[in-house]
């Protein structure tokens, strides 16, 4: 480089230096607030094509750019399960790691506990490497007892339950759950399982995790319609809607779980024309109570995870549909923001995030976060 | 029965894209070009000769074949949920090199259109490698939610193997169904 | 735990071939079966039907000749014990596999005798007589809540058993 060069930059640096000049310092993070807005969503990208790096993204869907979207994220390994509670001001994140990556070693799962403002990791504790490995849902893991427990469903193919203690941080027990799956929040201490002869299994924990109590219900799931294992939650009651479109409702409200009388989702002339519910995560609640299921025409056998192109909204005291939301595309999952004024999110065939409001059935936007497989949504709490 | 070719408002785009054979690639929009290669297959695709579905190996001894194991909408893949052996280095009913088969699975029963005969389908998956992320399938003919585990494809099945990591899905024909 | 015993001839030629009816050799398995026909009811007893039925409900887990594997306890030459012991005929009917599988209760029995003769047959008692369809309806309307706990009651109490 000649002196002339050498010159030029001798000058632009004392151009700089002559400004009021403060560099960028260093270690700057941002936080996320104590309480989050309550129309924040919480998207699972399981990110299916890359089952071990899967993610927890925190999006405001009201903001218009994807920095503006994106508020952060969690990691998510290997097809995890997320719960978050307001009471501890914490996250978690049921997921596995492996000691030699993609083709496996060691599994290590993990429930990984994440601070709700900083999102540092504050402290994990490692389980056995039994948790149920699969398409994500909400039933995977459970928060219960004022959040001191969280209850982890595992499947080797034996069955049963890990019980975690929030407050000392560790693992404390397993109990076995033979037949039956998945644990649902029920009670005050307690998880309800659905059973393969169509009964439902509610356990009880006493303080630390032991078992207090287990008591079955009469079998209520037919084979000749099945019941799908996801449900919109509504004033205690799990909506659980059927292959052929109607609702069982089940009390999660008191100390074991109590199937309710069954109502048609469809009309008998809906149901002749193939109307049925499908999807993956396919029918959600609002903070009003009202029930949202993804529906679809011409329904046969195996058309239950397709999807659909209409949301139907649903009064669950009245038992009675107050609402038809055609979709713009064709969704495989459906969520609702926590919102007083809900927002309705659709993951669409193409895989893109689009919101709705649900009281004018109106596409407000495709949102610009880009997701890989976003297959469930729900609000912050 | 195909979603995206109905004249739903914005799928004339996506008709365009299921209709060129699909799920070949594994990519960002992988599931819908999969689930068009699904589906779109039923109605479109035409069958493959006898003579190319069993020039790529891994077919049953006795069972008449037609339909192309690479796709979605081949006869034994009616529950499969996941990448189809056949895309990542396997065959309908063995693993790709270094995999190792779930002895653990579930079982179901798909229609052969080639004798009209229903078979009984084994959809062991293949364990131990990074998801293969080829020739994305979903279709649940006969899948059941997970707690009724032995017929549910939601599960990962690469249970009681070294490795419990899914890296694609087979359908061996195990036996005969009943009529 | 378990004493070596030496097996009672019978043979458990099944044929693994679709379409073909299961052979079975020895007489005892042949007159079980036989009985197993005469008191199972208007279904009777088609080894074929049994045998897919197991595939369906029980080899996802089980494998395809009981043999267990990872947490699933080996049925192949054990399960036939626990129609020896107090509780076992029950056990058998009430663990969940059996009790909750979608089949009807003569069905369930049909696949119950199939598979104890095929795995098992050395295992079985002398007087094994099959399950009946109403046997197997009122055991499996009592579902287990522990199974771990009641199995390991049974396996110790097999394990008692005097040698023959």
């Amino acid at each position: 480089m000649g002196w002339r060069w050498f010159a030029a930059a001798l000058l632009w640096a004392g151009a700089v230096m002559a400004q009021d000049f403060a560099p960028d310092p260093p270690n700057l993070n941002h936080r996320l607030p104590a309480s989050y807005p309550e129309h924040w969503l919480v998207v699972h990208d399981a990110t299916f094509f890359h089952m071990r790096e899967g993610r927890i993204l925190f999006v405001d869907p009201q903001a218009e750019t994807v920095g503006g979207q994106v508020r952060a994220m969690l990691s998510a390994d290997f097809m995890a399960t997320y719960e978050q509670s307001p009471l501890r001001q914490e996250h978690y994140v049921v997921e596995s790691f492996f000691s030699r990556g993609g083709r496996g070693g060691e599994r290590t799962d993990v429930v990984t506990i994440y601070d709700s403002a900083s999102l540092a990791v504050e402290g994990e504790v490692i389980i056995p490497p039994k948790r149920y490995s699969g398409m994500p849902g909400f039933f995977a893991s459970a928060l219960v007892d004022d959040d001191r427990l969280l209850v982890v469903y595992n499947f080797t193919p034996s069955q049963s339950l890990t019980v975690v203690d929030l407050e000392k941080r560790e693992f404390v027990a397993e109990h076995g759950i033979a037949g039956c799956a998945l644990a649902i929040p029920t009670g005050t201490a307690g998880v309800t399982s659905i059973c393969s002869d169509g009964a439902f299994l509610t356990t009880s924990f006493s303080e630390g995790g032991a078992k207090a109590s287990s008591v079955r219900t009469d079998a209520v799931i037919g084979t000749e319609d099945p019941m799908f294992e996801k449900a919109g939650l509504s004033s205690g009651v799990g909506y659980f809607p059927t292959f052929a479109g109607d609702f069982l409702p089940v009390d999660l409200s008191g100390e074991a779980a109590v199937p309710g009388e069954r109502w048609a989702a469809v009309t008998e002339q809906e149901r002749a024309s193939g109307w049925r519910p499908g999807g993956l995560q396919l029918v959600a609640a609002d903070r009003l109570g009202r029930l949202y299921l993804l529906m679809h025409p011409e329904g046969r056998e195996g058309s239950h995870k397709d999807g659909g192109n209409e949301v139907w909204v649903f009064d669950p005291q009245a038992k009675q549909r107050i609402a038809r939301i055609p979709l713009a595309s064709w969704g495989i999952s459906i969520g609702l923001s926590n919102a007083a004024k809900p927002l309705l999110v659709v993951t669409t065939g193409d895989l893109q995030l689009e919101a709705y409001d649900p009281d004018t059935g109106q596409l407000i936007k495709t949102l610009a976060v880009e997701t890989q497989t976003s297959f469930i949504m729900r609000g912050v709490r | 029965m195909n979603w995206w070719i109905r004249p739903v408002g914005g799928l004339d785009k996506l008709t365009e894209r299921s209709a060129r054979g699909l799920a070949r690639r594994s990519s960002r929009r992988g599931w819908l070009k999969a689930l068009g290669g699904a589906l779109a297959g039923c109605a479109a695709m035409p069958l493959l000769p006898v003579a190319r579905a069993q020039s790529q190996g891994g077919m049953t001894q006795g069972v008449p074949e037609t339909g192309d194991p690479e796709s979605c909408d081949y006869w034994r893949y009616c529950a499969i949920d996941g990448f189809l052996c056949s895309c990542c280095g396997g065959s309908p009913n063995s693993c790709p090199p270094g995999t190792e088969m779930s002895p653990i699975t579930w079982i179901g029963t798909c229609q052969n259109p080639a004798d009209g005969k229903s078979y009984v389908v084994s959809y062991n998956d293949c364990c131990g490698r990074t998801t293969c992320g080829q020739c994305l399938c979903q279709r649940n003919e006969g899948d059941r939610p997970i707690y009724r585990p032995q017929l549910s494809n939601d599960i990962n099945w690469c249970l009681g193997t070294q490795s419990t990591i899914y890296h694609c899905s087979t359908a061996r024909v195990i036996a005969l169904g009943l009529e | 735990m378990m004493q070596p015993r030496p097996p009672r001839q019978l043979g458990l030629g099944a044929s693994t071939t679709p379409g073909r009816a299961v052979r079975l050799g020895g007489l005892g398995v042949v007159l079980a079966l036989c009985a197993a026909n005469a008191l199972g009811g208007e279904q009777g007893v088609n080894a074929d039907r049994a045998r897919v039925n197991y595939m369906l409900n029980c080899q996802g887990c089980h494998l395809p000749d009981g043999g267990g594997v990872a947490d699933i306890p080996r049925m192949k030459g054990f399960v036939g014990n626990f129609l020896k012991v107090p509780g076992g005929r029950e056990f058998v009917v009430r663990v969940p596999g059996s009790a909750n599988a979608a089949l009807d209760d003569a069905a369930l029995a049909e696949l119950l005798n199939w598979m104890l003769l095929e795995i098992s047959a050395s295992e079985l008692p002398e007087n094994f007589a099959p399950y009946t369809a109403e046997e197997v309806g009122r055991y499996r309307a009592q579902p287990l809540s522990d199974v771990n706990a009641v199995r390991t009651e049974l396996v110790q109490k097999i394990a008692h058993l005097p040698l023959q």
